[in-house]
């Protein structure tokens, strides 16, 4: 530390006393550090630290109406896991999650490939067309999609029954088949995001690498496999935690949809959801905070799952980064 | 094996950029042929184009006697090895060597059973397991090597292999390349900027600038008789001087005549330079033809520093007009900062030049004047 | 900036109509008003956003509005929890010293009641009608008056029910419901004698009348050859189904009558009234939809003052009269239904005086109870509505009583669940038995 402080001491102050201005020089350094992180600090502390504390509290208790709570230890989780509606809502919201994921990040690589092509024109264009729906507001995705989706006068069922005769105008997307609605209004809404994730990620891909493949004979399929994949599976990683983080936590667009209810059979129900009615609509607060905890926990285990893997991948980066160093 | 042919090559890029203008060449089947330049020639995109990486403008390239433009890279047959390498950083090393074969359906067991061989052929035996990211840059560039070798392809292709590796690592890695070209034959084209790897490694070098060839020849042909002031100046280490001037020929002898200093020029250079008397020219001396003189002949220099090499050191000096002149003499003489020194030109590693960057050679050393080419001995033996 | 210091009355109402309606009345009080402290400032604020404010003020014990005007729903979440810690204060004394009851209708009073104390002063009855394309039916020729229950209903509509014939937006169904509206289905229930909770908070789903009206629904909806179909009440759609008489006849509370007249205008004169079809001949004719209650936030300062000006609102002959040339609301101030304003005829509905036939209806309208298990408890029920329409698609029934037993199963399981929540509550148990215990 003092190596570090002399410096800071100036060229005409006395020599005897060096140990002094340095120490005061280390006393004001570390605790300015402080000062312009403490903003932040304190917005973290009241914000997140103490909310999740009073989370995990407030999971231990039982909440009925304002000013009632009684602590019932673990006896929230048990109600929870042994909840059906709870897992129904898991099941759901896994459906959504899996659909988000294998059907949303593909066609968001495919897209992002395509755009990656040289020589595609309008490129800047066909980025903004496909990025723009992100920007639009949840609530107003829902109100399109909520007409869109409309049985008999909606434009989807229209369409589909002016291409396909035999399309039935009565086709139940917001009762039925809410899922598939919540899917195809998530791809709409976030595809052309994660896009922009991926374009970025190839961008990286070595070219020298795809050349070196063309040249050994690879085909199209083996240079995705052994040269873009590799490289951008880092991003890809981090975009399909974030996603399933995302759908995790689905829960206005189905509510916006459903017009507040869980839909039919319960089939629109998410674990937010089911927070949501347990928490704000039913008042028992404890129930809801576990049933945020239980989320917590897959979340993070899915964390986990996407350190391991990326931790497994860090090789064929570290390569890169030791090529890096080798050029010098 | 094949040979290489281009022919009339021109590549246009779509903003309009000229990068390669009109070339033309052959190389002999088994020959190793450097294209050397500096970077933006041409060089690359010539090599890529051949590779199939890049499209061509106008123009035909043959491998072998096929015309091979319309070709898909891998339908060339030829392989090619990057400057980076590009290995398969998720893939052993058996398996980045074994990749042509997979990628042409050859099986596992014959696959694997060969890159192991054409692996230890290049000294990677005990690293077939590794990944990429664990070997050193020197072993990396062999793997890339290796993955070249196990096509058995009709050329193979460089592009600045060397660059990445240390000055030593590419010494031994040069030297290899070399003996690796001697044990298979096959014709090579191999991209440098690094004229003395080219010196080092070629049967043939072509020397390219701004997208055309500038010259075609054997190495020393190349050293000893540039074929115009941008190879001169381009090859040879350290490089050449170059003085602005015009020629006198009178009773004394032939003269270049440069800010009122008198060189004096051999007496059967006269016919080749009388036509060019009156005009500008520039005389290009290599630092290692500056001889110290004690007489009045030969031309000042004012000496700025000096740069030992041992043996030898090279002399920092303003010449004539203030242009710089670097000239390598023992590092016995004793000369300081601030000297003034006479020197005279060697006529081996002389040569004059029309004026301008790209000045054609009128007369030099040997080769108008002699019919006998150069040979390395008395090139090396007259330094 | 420092807060102003809040002298004046705050008052805060969900309903643009509402607000409109009392902004005058309020600035005739200020006028009068020499003391500064009983002005009153009038706040709109979003149903949604009223609500988390005032939750968040009642979880955390602070003080929020003086006055809030909340709709059934979200008033109810303010009534979980025992008494005591309710977020309003109990009005039942201010009521009684004051004879409220007696001017109120009864049933009015009871979503605002919870364990028998009044928390919220009633500013609606909300009967329900069924409001039929009377163009369409007069056309055919069908006389409704013959129509006493809804099995009547469907026999002598049946005629209009117009078949998919190709051409894709002409087929016409009977009425409007389907199974995810759950309002709708809520006030079926109640009609037939049901509802999913008791007069102690508890859920109350399985029962014999349940099944017998979900099974209706199912049939009706999803049976072997529906006659009702799903119109929404609040988009364009919706309307744009109405305006073409997808459906003959659709639900109608009171406050309905006023969002057609201000959203589908083009509805004006092909419609009519008539009180809803009983489950069994004699049977209840009407049922209730929605609902708004004045509570006084228990930290309000001077409840006695707030007393007064919410009798002044609720309480008062003019804007009773106003709530319904404005609103088309018919007051629970019953000593005010006999005024000839209720007789007037209204030619949105071809000249039937609308007024009075919603309040004939008035006294018939189901008492409903407000619990913290309201919202599951019909989102229970919901599901087993929805369960058992799927059967009656995949079997085709053609009536109820194929039916009924898978009602009654579903019914019942929907009941469990509700309970589960009710039984791992501690505070509900406590309640329960305080209840048990008190009389």
């Amino acid at each position: 530390m003092s190596s570090l402080a002399a410096p800071a001491t100036l060229p005409g102050s006395s020599s005897p006393a060096p140990a002094s201005t340095s120490a005061s020089a280390d006393r004001s350094r570390s605790v300015f550090p402080w000062l312009l992180l403490a903003p932040f600090l304190l917005l973290v502390l009241v914000f997140t630290i103490v909310p999740l504390f009073g989370a995990t509290v407030l999971s231990t208790q039982q909440t009925f109406g304002p000013g009632t709570s009684r602590f019932v230890g673990l006896s929230n989780f048990r109600g929870v896991l042994s909840d059906p509606l709870f897992w129904t809502a898991f099941k759901n919201t896994f459906v959504f999650t899996l659909g988000s994921v294998c059907v949303q990040l593909p066609l968001a690589l495919c897209f992002a490939m395509l755009l990656n092509q040289p020589g595609i024109r309008g490129k800047t264009f066909f980025r903004l067309i496909l990025f723009s729906p992100v920007l639009v507001g949840v609530v107003y995705v829902a109100m399109i999609f909520f007409v869109l989706f409309q049985k008999r006068t909606g434009l989807i069922n229209q369409l589909l029954a002016g291409i396909l005769p035999s399309w039935d105008v009565g086709f139940a997307w917001l009762d039925q088949y809410i899922m598939l609605a919540l899917i195809l209004a998530t791809l709409w809404q976030y595809m052309g995001f994660n896009m922009v994730y991926f374009l970025a990620a190839l961008q990286n891909v070595p070219k020298e690498l795809n050349e070196a493949a063309k040249m050994d004979g690879a085909n199209w399929w083996k240079r995705f496999r052994h040269v873009t994949l590799p490289a951008i599976t880092p991003v890809g990683s981090f975009v399909v935690l974030l996603s399933i983080i995302g759908s995790f936590q689905v829960f206005e667009l189905p509510f916006l949809l459903l017009q507040g209810s869980t839909g039919v059979d319960n089939k629109g129900l998410t674990i937010v959801g089911y927070l949501y009615q347990t928490g704000f609509q039913s008042g028992d607060l404890g129930y809801a905070s576990a049933i945020g905890w239980t989320i917590a926990i897959v979340l993070a285990v899915c964390a986990g799952l996407q350190r391991l893997l990326s931790a497994g991948s860090e090789v064929s980066r570290g390569g890169k980064v030791a090529r890096g160093g080798g050029a010098k | 094996m094949a040979s290489i042919r281009f022919k009339n090559i021109i590549k246009r890029y779509e903003n309009g950029a000229l990068a390669v203008d009109d070339v033309s060449f052959d190389v002999a089947d088994g020959a190793f042929c450097v294209l050397l330049g500096p970077s933006g020639c041409g060089k690359s995109t010539l090599l890529r184009m051949l590779a199939g990486l890049e499209a061509i403008t106008r123009g035909d390239v043959f491998v072998g006697d096929a015309r091979v433009n319309d070709r898909s890279p891998k339908d060339r047959d030829i392989a090619m090895v990057f400057q980076n390498y590009a290995l398969y950083p998720h893939l052993s090393v058996l398996d980045n060597i074994a990749f042509p074969l997979e990628a042409r359906g050859v099986g596992r067991k014959e696959r694997r059973d060969r890159a192991a061989k054409v692996g230890s052929s290049v000294q990677l035996d005990g690293l077939l397991e590794r990944k990429p990211a664990e070997l050193s840059g020197g072993q990396r560039q062999r793997v890339a090597l290796a993955r070249a070798i196990i096509r058995e392809p009709k050329a193979f292709l460089f592009d600045e292999p060397l660059s990445n590796l240390d000055a030593k690592m590419r010494q031994s890695m040069r030297a290899e390349l070399r003996m690796l070209h001697r044990r298979l034959g096959v014709t090579s084209i191999y991209v440098t900027h690094d004229q003395e790897e080219a010196m080092a490694l070629a049967d043939q070098i072509v020397v390219m600038s701004a997208g055309e060839v500038r010259q075609i020849g054997a190495p020393m042909d190349v050293y000893n008789a540039p074929a115009d002031r941008f190879v001169a100046g381009f090859v040879g280490v350290p490089a050449m001087n170059f003085l602005e001037g015009r020629v006198a020929i009178d009773a004394s002898g032939v003269n270049f005549v440069c800010e009122g200093n008198l060189l004096p020029l051999p007496r059967n250079w006269g016919e080749a330079l009388r036509s060019h008397i009156g005009t500008p020219l520039t005389l290009a001396v290599r630092p290692t033809a500056m001889r110290l003189t004690q007489s009045g002949v030969g031309m000042s220099l004012r000496v700025r520093g000096a740069e030992l090499l041992g043996d030898q050191m090279d002399l920092h000096t303003l010449g004539p007009g203030n242009t710089p002149v670097v000239a390598r003499v023992s590092s016995r003489v004793d000369v300081r900062e601030g000297d003034t020194i006479r020197v005279s030109c060697d006529p081996i590693g002389t040569h004059i030049f029309q004026q301008g960057p790209f000045g054609l050679r009128v007369c030099g050393n040997w080769s108008e004047t002699s019919n006998a080419e150069p040979s390395v001995a008395s090139a090396f033996a007259a330094t | 900036m420092p807060a102003p210091k809040r002298e004046s009355v705050t008052m805060w109402t969900f309903a643009r109509m509402h607000a409109d309606l009392y902004r005058p009345e309020i600035e005739a009080w200020n006028d009068e008003q020499t003391d500064s402290s009983r002005r009153v400032e009038l706040s709109l604020i979003g149903v949604q956003a009223m609500e988390q404010r005032m939750m968040s003020a009642f979880l955390a014990g602070l003080p929020s509005a003086d006055l809030i005007e909340a709709e059934r729903r979200n008033a109810a979440r303010a009534f979980a929890g025992p008494l005591e810690s309710v977020g309003f204060l109990d009005l039942t004394p201010y009521v009684e010293r004051d004879g409220i009851m007696n001017r109120v209708n009864a049933a009015s009073f009871k979503p605002w009641t919870k364990d028998g104390r009044i928390f919220g002063l009633p500013h609606d009855v909300h009967p329900m009608m069924l409001a039929y394309r009377a163009d369409i039916v007069e056309a055919a020729g069908i006389d409704v008056s013959k129509i006493e229950t809804w099995d009547d209903f469907v026999r002598v509509m049946r005629p209009l029910l117009f078949k998919e014939n190709g051409e894709r937006r002409t087929d016409r169904y009977l009425l409007n419901i389907w199974e995810t509206q759950i309002d709708l289905i809520e006030a079926m229930l109640l009609q037939g004698g049901g509802g999913v909770i008791d007069a102690s908070g508890v859920p109350v789903i399985d029962n014999e009348a349940n099944a017998r009206v979900i099974s209706q629904i199912a049939l009706w909806t999803s049976g072997a050859e529906p006659i009702a179909a799903e119109v929404s009440f609040w988009d364009a759609t919706g309307h744009q189904l109405m305006r073409d008489g997808f459906v003959i006849a659709t639900f109608a509370p009171d406050w309905m009558c006023n969002y057609w007249r201000k959203e589908v205008p083009q509805l004006s004169g092909t419609m009519k009234l008539m009180p809803l079809p009983a489950w069994d001949k004699g049977g209840r004719r009407t049922s209730v939809w929605g609902g708004t209650m004045l509570g006084i936030p228990r930290t309000a300062k001077d409840p006695e003052k707030l007393w007064q000006i919410a009798k002044h609102l609720y309480l008062s002959r003019d804007l009773a009269h106003k709530l319904y040339e404005r609103g088309d609301i018919v007051t629970p101030v019953s000593e005010f239904w006999q005024d000839d304003i209720y007789d007037k005829p209204d030619p949105f509905f071809m000249g039937q005086p609308k007024g009075r036939m919603y309040i004939n209806l008035a006294p018939q309208v189901p008492d409903r109870f407000s619990s913290p298990f309201g919202a599951i408890a019909l989102a229970r029920t919901q599901s087993a509505v929805s369960q058992l329409c799927k059967v009656a698609r995949d079997t085709k029934a053609t009536n109820i009583d194929q039916l009924m037993p898978k009602a009654r199963e579903f019914l019942a399981a929907a009941q469990e669940d509700a309970m589960r929540h009710v039984n791992r509550n501690v505070f509900f148990a406590d309640s329960q038995k305080a209840a048990e215990v008190t009389p």
